[in-house]
This record gives C-alpha cells, sequence and structure tokens, in this order.
C-alpha cells in the first residue's frame, strides 16, 4: 500500500497520502515533511466518525467520497473497498475525488486490502 | 429588442448588468460600483448583479494591492499596511489578511493599531470555532493594545465580549470599570456596563485559560454577548442577511436537481431550513441513534463545528467547503459568515456546479468580519 501512496503522491505532487479503515485508524500513510501524519489522520477519523454516525442517524447509507476544501488546500477521502484512501493535496493542485489517478489508486489499494490478512 | 431597450431606458435589469461589465471591462471601478449599488436598490434580489459587483471590489482591489504591498515592503508604511489588510478582508483573502497583520504586529509591535487588528481577528476566529488557542491569542492582542492605548475604548470592549462569553467575571468586572471610567456617560455605553456588572457573578479563584478550555471542550459559549454588543449582526443569522440567505436556499431549492438547504450558524444552530428533509427517507441504520434532524443538517453540523477545526489545524487556511458523495445523492457544506450553508442533490448532481450554485446564493452574506 505505501508504494500505491508513495506513486500517487509523487504523480499528483500532494503533500501526502494515507490509507485509514473504516474507523479511521491510520494503516498506511506517505506523508511529506511539510504535513502532519497525526492532524491529517484525525481530520480522517473525524470525517468518517462524524459525518458517517449523522447519515446513520438520519437512515442514509455510508458516503463514498468527501472533499474538504480550504484556502490552502484539500483533504480528499474515497471509499476503497473495506479501507478509505486519503489524500491531502496544496492550494494549486486541481484534482477531486473523481480524478483519474486517485480512483486508480482507490482501486489498487481495495485490491491489496482485500488480499492481505484480516 | 432596440425599441425595448430604449423604452426602458437601460434600466432594466439584464441592461443595468451589462452596463456594470462594460465598466468592470474598462476598468471603470468606482463607476460600475455605483452602477451595481444603483442597480441593487431596484433589483434587492438580483444575485448576478451582486455577483458583478464582487467581480468589481475584487479587481479594484488587486488594482490597489500591488501599489500597496510595494510601500509595505519598501517602507513598512503603517497606513500601507492597514489600507491592504483592509483589501485583503474585503476580497475574502483570509490567509493573506492574517500574514500580513501578523508581520504588521511584528514590524510595529509599539503601535495599537496591529494589535487591535489581530485581536479582533483571533476575536472574529474564537466566536466561529470556540477555540481556546485563538480566544488566548485575542486576548493577549487586546491587553496589548489596551495597555498601549490606555484611553482607548474598543479593546476594552472587545475584551468584555470574550470575558462575558467565557464566564470570566473577575476579568469582566476589571473591563467595565474601565469601559465605565474611558465612557460612562455615554448614554449607549452606560446600560452595556450596568449590563456586564449585573451578569458577572466573580468566582474567588479565575483562570481564563481554563474557562477558554471549558468553552472549546463543551463547545458552547457560557453566555450569548449578542445580548449587548453587536455581535450578533455578524453571523449568518443576522436578520437583513437571514432573510436574503433563505430567499436564495428557496430559489436554489426550486430547482429540480436540489433537494433540501439548510442553514448552521456558529453555535450549530438550525437557522434555516428549505425544502424537503430526508430524515423521512429511511429509518436509521442498525445501531445508530435515532436523531430529529436529517442527514443534511446532522452533515452539516459536523462540518461547522468539527471538521472546519480540522481543516485550519492542518494549516490548510480558511475553510471553503466540503462535498460528500454516496448513494444518496451529494451534499456540498460551505462556509458562511463564520456558520455555513449547505445544499443536497440529488444523485447524478455535478457536486461543482452544485457548490458554485450555493456560493452564488451565499454571496453578500458570506465572509463578512466586521
Amino acid at each position: 500500500m505505501k508504494r500505491i501512496l508513495a506513486s500517487l503522491v509523487e504523480t499528483l505532487g500532494a503533500r501526502g497520502g494515507m490509507v485509514v479503515s473504516r474507523d479511521g485508524l491510520p494503516i498506511a500513510s506517505v506523508v511529506g515533511k511539510d504535513a502532519q501524519v497525526d492532524r491529517l489522520a484525525a481530520m480522517g477519523a473525524a470525517i468518517l466518525s462524524d459525518v458517517k454516525r449523522s447519515l446513520d442517524a438520519a437512515g442514509m447509507a455510508d458516503f463514498t467520497q468527501c472533499e474538504v476544501a480550504a484556502e490552502q488546500g484539500k483533504v480528499i477521502l474515497v471509499a476503497a473497498g473495506p479501507v478509505y484512501l486519503l489524500v491531502l493535496t496544496g492550494p494549486r493542485i486541481e484534482i477531486g475525488p473523481g480524478s483519474v489517478e486517485i480512483r486508480s489508486a482507490a482501486r489498487q489499494i481495495e485490491k491489496a486490502a482485500q488480499l492481505s490478512p484480516a | 429588442m432596440g425599441f425595448f431597450a430604449d423604452l426602458l431606458g437601460g434600466r432594466s435589469l439584464d441592461a443595468v448588468i451589462e452596463r456594470a461589465r462594460r465598466q468592470l471591462a474598462s476598468g471603470e471601478f468606482d463607476d460600475g460600483l455605483a452602477t451595481v449599488a444603483k442597480g441593487l436598490e431596484k433589483y434587492p434580489d438580483a444575485i448576478v448583479l451582486r455577483d458583478v459587483g464582487q467581480s468589481i471590489r475584487r479587481a479594484k482591489a488587486r488594482a490597489g494591492m500591488s501599489t500597496l504591498l510595494g510601500r509595505v515592503e519598501s517602507e513598512s508604511d503603517p497606513e500601507a499596511f492597514e489600507q491592504l489588510i483592509a483589501l485583503y478582508r474585503e476580497t475574502g483573502m483570509v490567509a493573506e489578511m492574517v500574514r500580513l497583520t501578523d508581520r504588521y504586529v511584528a514590524e510595529h509591535s509599539d503601535r495599537e493599531q496591529p494589535h487591535l487588528l489581530r485581536g479582533e481577528m483571533a476575536l472574529e476566529d474564537f466566536f466561529a470555532d470556540l477555540r481556546a488557542r485563538d480566544g488566548r491569542l485575542a486576548i493577549d492582542h487586546l491587553l496589548k493594545a489596551g495597555a498601549l492605548h490606555p484611553d482607548s475604548l474598543k479593546p476594552r470592549l472587545q475584551l468584555a465580549e470574550i470575558y462575558f462569553a467565557i464566564g470570566a467575571d473577575r476579568a469582566l468586572l476589571g473591563q467595565a470599570a474601565a469601559i465605565e471610567r474611558l465612557a460612562g456617560e455615554d448614554e449607549v455605553v452606560r446600560p452595556v456596563v450596568a449590563a456586564l456588572r449585573e451578569a458577572a457573578k466573580p468566582a474567588a479563584a479565575e483562570s481564563v485559560d481554563a474557562l477558554l478550555a471549558k468553552v472549546e471542550v463543551s463547545g458552547a459559549m457560557l453566555r450569548d454577548p449578542s445580548t449587548w454588543s453587536s455581535r450578533k449582526r455578524r453571523g449568518v443569522a443576522g436578520e437583513a442577511d437571514g432573510a436574503r440567505l433563505t430567499r436564495n436556499l428557496e430559489r436554489l431549492v426550486r430547482d429540480e436537481d436540489v433537494v433540501e438547504a439548510v442553514v448552521i450558524d456558529r453555535g450549530g444552530a438550525a437557522v434555516v431550513s428549505v425544502g424537503e428533509s430526508t430524515l423521512d427517507a429511511a429509518a436509521p441504520a442498525e445501531g445508530a441513534a435515532p436523531s430529529d434532524e436529517s442527514g443534511l443538517a446532522g452533515v452539516a453540523r459536523v462540518v461547522a463545528r468539527t471538521i472546519k477545526v480540522s481543516a485550519r489545524e492542518l494549516e490548510m487556511g480558511s475553510f471553503r467547503r466540503c462535498v460528500v458523495e454516496g448513494p444518496f445523492g451529494v451534499m456540498v457544506v460551505a462556509d458562511a459568515a463564520g456558520g455555513v450553508v449547505a445544499a443536497k442533490g440529488r444523485r447524478g448532481t455535478d457536486p461543482h456546479r452544485l457548490a458554485e450554485r450555493l456560493a452564488v446564493a451565499v454571496e453578500g452574506v458570506r465572509g463578512r468580519r466586521s
């Protein structure tokens, strides 16, 4: 998974990438020097736990992707089978959850996650 | 067309928009803004015209920025700092505004104004996110501003706001005394001092930092300063802004792709809700607590309370929007004057288009800092 993340981060010029469990726990990460793993993981966990809880409470299905855009960057979270792919971008990267690179990485991570022992 | 244009004398909404756009293109910014202002008197709900006005303001600001930046770089001119900070504020360039104000503080730490400006910004952030760090920063700068200019009323009133909100009553009484000394005879200030004194119930020992932390953890202020200060008017629930926002959102929901829209204020309360609630769509998932709010309102509240703060902690700058997609459709949650505004579209809705339409609906009520 680290190899997939490293390739994705390099291709996009992103600040970092991470694979997180459905509970928001980090499984693998490739994060640049200017990004903080803990805070990125906390953001992922907040989205995964709090947003999902709100959707569950209203009887709605899980989300498949989430994008948080701010002035200096974006956090993109995409479902990848049993896990989620989290990407942190800088301010100038015009990419989103639908980007070919992210979709492709999510598919590869999904396959890797299904192959790895539970 | 020509006949009708002549008949209307160029006063139709389209003609006004066209004229304002021409003035923008030719760099006649002041004339363009006058055209927009006049047009809005006649067509107060014209979103496109409001949007053109915002474009003109941004273009005008950009034109002035390079000159001011030059004066800041070469002369560290305080007046240029303040004008440029005001321009950044007006055009919604919040990260640049904060960075420049920090630099202003560093280069002119013996002046009251930079501390006052930075204190105000931190105070806005505190009332938006209720983070202890912002509250402490606001207090430090406002105390410094007050110390540098002991006869200045503004930092005292702002300190009173935050002390009142967090329940720091001992410190509040100190500021009330200072306010009374400076403007006790003023008929507007006198009832404020009386209200502060009445509310304050000072404890024997008081830790401002502990009270700030308590507010952050509980996610709620102890008291609402809008009962006596102008704080409320800055929120999305302000009367004029709120009414316009409701109209804009109703218009958005009339569109066939948008099923619901909500506005959540900085305190987490839903102040506007239009369209069909998704609450009745299905029962709560197994194990999930039943809720009396729609999925959109719940997600919007999470964004307002948690995700906006996380974005700032990741040094991503000011939060802009959050887009959530799934089998239920598309939800877009955008920043709006401290609170958030959110819309839900059906499956297949283009999230970027929905975000753009939401941004237009919010235009004019978002990002107001004063």
